[in-house]
């Protein structure tokens, strides 16, 4: 995904994460371009959720550099990240469970502009609605089911308008119909808003057919990258990941 | 008898707003940042001394001193947070306790330096006098500072509940990595709620000021009834402390009424140990039922 002219939103450029002796991302590299899905697949412990901990400034980078647009992600907190732009979901959900579904979406408004806030209910409502929650919107998080816990996390990451989202595993042990509805969801924020996703799964033919792009991480290195049909096809991710069968 | 009843019931809930308000800074900061505070009562002497000396040298009365405190203390809970626990809110638990421990000997240090060990008290004009209402007998000093404390516990819920602050507070004492990856600046909120728990040891010193003889070093009762109330009410959770606090002001008045004053310690202690056998739950599943 890259040659374009202008900045790519998201650079990775020869990361490298150690966790004492062992190498969880070695010289990671890959572009990210606006308006597009990208899956990021791979064997567990390949690395994947801690590079999107590494993007998302949750754990720093041993080595190489991550750019936000221009912006160089090293050092900076999430919550700098967050407001230029990148929001996230979690493997297991982590929605504020105490809080009702509508004071959830407006937590990530704290620090923004008067302007911003002053649309908020707008916004959630809208938000609501797009994800099939509004029914839900003065109950607890904590009184929703799993799978609604899950949309309503992937409102919350939607509700400041980010350029890119990062999920961390959003169709794990989800019902047929959430996930369905997460893919519309996803799909619908590309078109709409403008938005990137970097999405990590181990649910292979929902992400080839979702993604404009893939990169398959084995043992903390990038295996392959392109096409998806061509990556899930490729020798190294087949002998690595997926598997003659 | 029953208007000995009445009066005890009165009484006990006046003080147990007190102590309600002594815990719930304590209460909110462990619970929601973790910090085991044990340099809060230092501050609720602070406090005491804050109101002792606006009264002696500035004829200031007490009641104006509580909101006084407030602001003040919030400050001073800012300037803590950044100087000391900065450095330590992600270290190891111990470290924190070693370091909050240093402050609070530091306190009392300053505080016997400044005023040394002798007893004081606060006589402002309504200290000695007493309202009948009906049968019952209540000083008037209790009912001030008792209201006081209502008004303190009742903002400070409504702060964290309705504003939008207090939510992403509360969101932080959830899950502060979702709360920081969503966009909240941790930093500015932790430091938000240190000033908000210190701001409340302050206020909470001069409402105990009022009642209570102090000295630099009652701080360690005051720390020993803080954290009874935290423990008995959960952490993080105002209305819980609020219904500790109470219940603690009735034991000791009840208790009071019938036996010498050393049982009230006995009593509560032993009431402690039961709930938390009972619960069978330490301060980590306590605070999963604060926030």
């Amino acid at each position: 995904m890259s040659g374009a002219d202008a900045a790519p939103l998201l650079a990775i450029d020869a990361v490298t994460k150690k966790f004492g002796g062992v190498v969880a991302l070695n010289a990671v590299s890959f572009q990210l371009e606006a308006n597009r899905v990208v899956g990021l697949i791979g064997p567990n412990g390949s690395g994947k959720t801690t590079l999107l901990n590494v993007i998302n400034g949750v754990v720093d980078a041993d080595g190489g550099e991550v750019r936000l647009g221009d912006m160089k992600i090293g050092g900076k907190r999430p919550s700098d990240l967050a407001a230029n732009g990148l929001s996230r979901t979690f493997q297991t959900t982590r929605v504020f469970q105490t809080l009702t579904t509508m004071q959830n979406l407006f937590v990530p408004l704290l620090h923004r502009q008067a302007l911003e806030r002053s649309k908020a209910t707008e916004r959630a409502n809208e938000l609501l609605a797009f994800v099939g929650l509004e029914r839900h919107a003065g109950h607890t998080a904590s009184e929703l089911s799993g799978g609604q816990q899950r949309l309503l996390e992937f409102a919350r990451a939607l509700v400041t308008h980010p350029r890119l989202i990062l999920m961390d595993e959003p169709f794990a042990g989800v019902h047929p119909e959430i996930k369905k509805v997460l893919i519309r969801c996803i799909r619908e924020t590309v078109q709409k808003e403008g938005a990137s996703f970097l999405i990590v799964s181990h649910e292979v033919p929902d992400l080839v057919n979702m993604s404009d792009f893939m990169v398959c991480l084995v043992e903390g290195r990038v295996a392959a990258s392109g096409l998806p049909t061509a990556v899930v096809h490729d020798e190294k991710v087949i002998e690595g990941y997926l598997g003659r069968n | 008898m029953l208007n000995q009843i009445a009066t005890i019931v009165a009484d006990g809930v006046l003080l147990g707003l007190i102590y309600a308000i002594a815990g719930v800074g304590l209460s909110l900061v462990l619970g929601i940042m973790g910090i085991v505070n044990v340099a809060h009562s230092a501050f609720i002497m602070l406090g005491s001394f804050f109101a002792f000396e606006l009264f002696r040298r500035l004829g200031v009365d007490p009641i104006i001193s509580f909101f006084l405190a407030f602001p003040v203390f919030f400050a001073a809970g800012i300037v803590v947070y950044r100087l000391l626990i900065t450095r330590v809110e992600l270290a190891p638990q111990t470290q924190g306790l070693v370091a909050m421990f240093g402050l609070m000997v530091l306190l009392e240090s300053i505080g016997t330096i400044a005023w040394t060990t002798d007893t004081r008290v606060i006589t402002a004009s309504y200290t000695n006098t007493a309202t009948l209402i009906g049968p019952v007998v209540l000083a008037n000093v209790k009912v001030i500072a008792g209201a006081l404390a209502l008004v303190l516990i009742v903002s400070l819920w409504a702060f964290l509940r309705f504003t939008l602050t207090g939510r992403a507070i509360r969101a932080m004492g959830q899950d502060r990595s979702a709360a920081m990856s969503v966009g909240v600046n941790v930093r500015q909120l932790s430091a938000i709620m240190f000033g908000l728990g210190i701001a409340c040891a302050g206020s909470a010193g001069v409402a105990l000021g009022m009642v209570f003889p102090f000295s630099p070093n009652t701080q360690i009762l005051w720390l020993a009834w803080a954290f009874l109330v935290v423990i008995l009410g959960g952490l993080g959770n105002v209305g819980n402390t609020l219904i500790a606090g109470l219940v603690v002001g009735l034991i000791q008045t009840g208790v009071a009424a019938f036996m010498p004053f050393d049982y009230v310690y006995l009593v509560l202690y032993v009431l402690l140990a039961v709930i938390l056998v009972a619960r069978r739950e330490g301060l980590s599943r306590a605070v999963r039922r604060g926030i």
